[in-house]
């Protein structure tokens, strides 16, 4: 029965990767995309950026390590199409989703939703939460952005020229242009 | 890289974010003891200036922002080992 909905579901659920990872304007698609210039695929990997990024913001000392997390759920939940489309109250990942079509009102099961979004984006939904602005959704201020950015610095070991230190105001920033360096480490 | 959904920062602002990330950096160099004490004295004069200072008073907070620079320049000298604060009646940072 269990698996019967999930694959029906499965079958509606589209996650658009291109459209939903387009958070805040920001190039996620850069996940499939063959980067052939690049040569440190080796040694440091997307999921390992994203993992340490996470790690030096959730242990920056005023901010709530609960609140790095899961907002990348919620919005791409928002994108799915037809029928859940118009709906949703999308708690945490894993969590019971509500949501509304011509139909009423319907539950979905947090396991479907959950390997649905892992299935469409390619990530462990376990350790997505990259889309966190320090200042909108951490209550930081420039000058914690400042320090952040620094801490992110020594983590991986890169000088990031002013410039583009002031960009980056949020994880997917961060995890975008430290993933594309080619001297992280 | 994509638009920031932050507001734009205005270019002042960018200097003085430059200046603080310029200490911080000046900072690393120093043993970790006296990094700790004098990332805790920047950052706690960067907050201190952000709330007592007028936002529009620019010519009051270039003055700073000079003041800011030659501080850091003394505090990046291989010379200065670390930095220390002193409070007369008139709060005073000073290098030692």
């Amino acid at each position: 029965m269990a698996s019967a909905l999930r694959s029906a579901m499965l079958r509606h659920i589209r996650v658009p990767v291109t459209e939903t990872l387009t958070l805040n304007g920001s190039k996620w698609n850069l996940f499939n995309n063959v980067r052939s210039m690049s040569s440190h695929d080796d040694h440091i990997t997307k999921e390992e950026v994203i993992h340490r990024v996470l790690d030096v913001v959730k242990s920056f000392p005023k901010v709530d390590p609960s609140k790095v997390g899961h907002s990348v759920i919620q919005r791409c939940l928002f994108h799915f199409p037809h029928p859940i489309y118009s709906c949703l109250v999308a708690e945490k990942i894993g969590k019971n989703v509500m949501y509304w079509t011509n139909g009423g009102i319907h539950h979905l099961d947090g396991n479907i939703v959950k390997s649905a979004f892992s299935e469409y984006s390619g990530y462990d939904p376990e350790q997505v939460a990259p889309d966190v602005h320090f200042q909108k959704d951490l209550g930081l201020d420039s000058l914690d952005n400042v320090e952040i950015v620094m801490a992110l610095e020594e983590e991986f070991k890169l000088e990031i020229p002013d410039k583009e230190a002031d960009k980056i105001d949020s994880c997917t920033l961060a995890i975008e242009y430290i993933h594309n360096h080619p001297m992280a480490s | 890289m994509g638009a920031s959904t932050g507001a734009k920062l205005s270019g002042m602002q960018k200097q003085v974010l430059g200046l603080y990330r310029g200490f911080l950096r000046a900072a690393r160099t120093k043993s970790p003891e006296e990094r700790r004490q004098i990332e805790s004295i920047v950052s706690a004069e960067f907050r201190r200036n952000s709330k007592l200072v007028d936002r529009k008073n620019f010519i009051y907070i270039e003055y700073l922002l000079r003041r800011g620079k030659k501080q850091l320049d003394q505090l990046s000298s291989p010379d200065t080992v670390g930095l220390s604060y002193l409070n007369v009646s008139n709060p005073q940072t000073r290098n030692s």
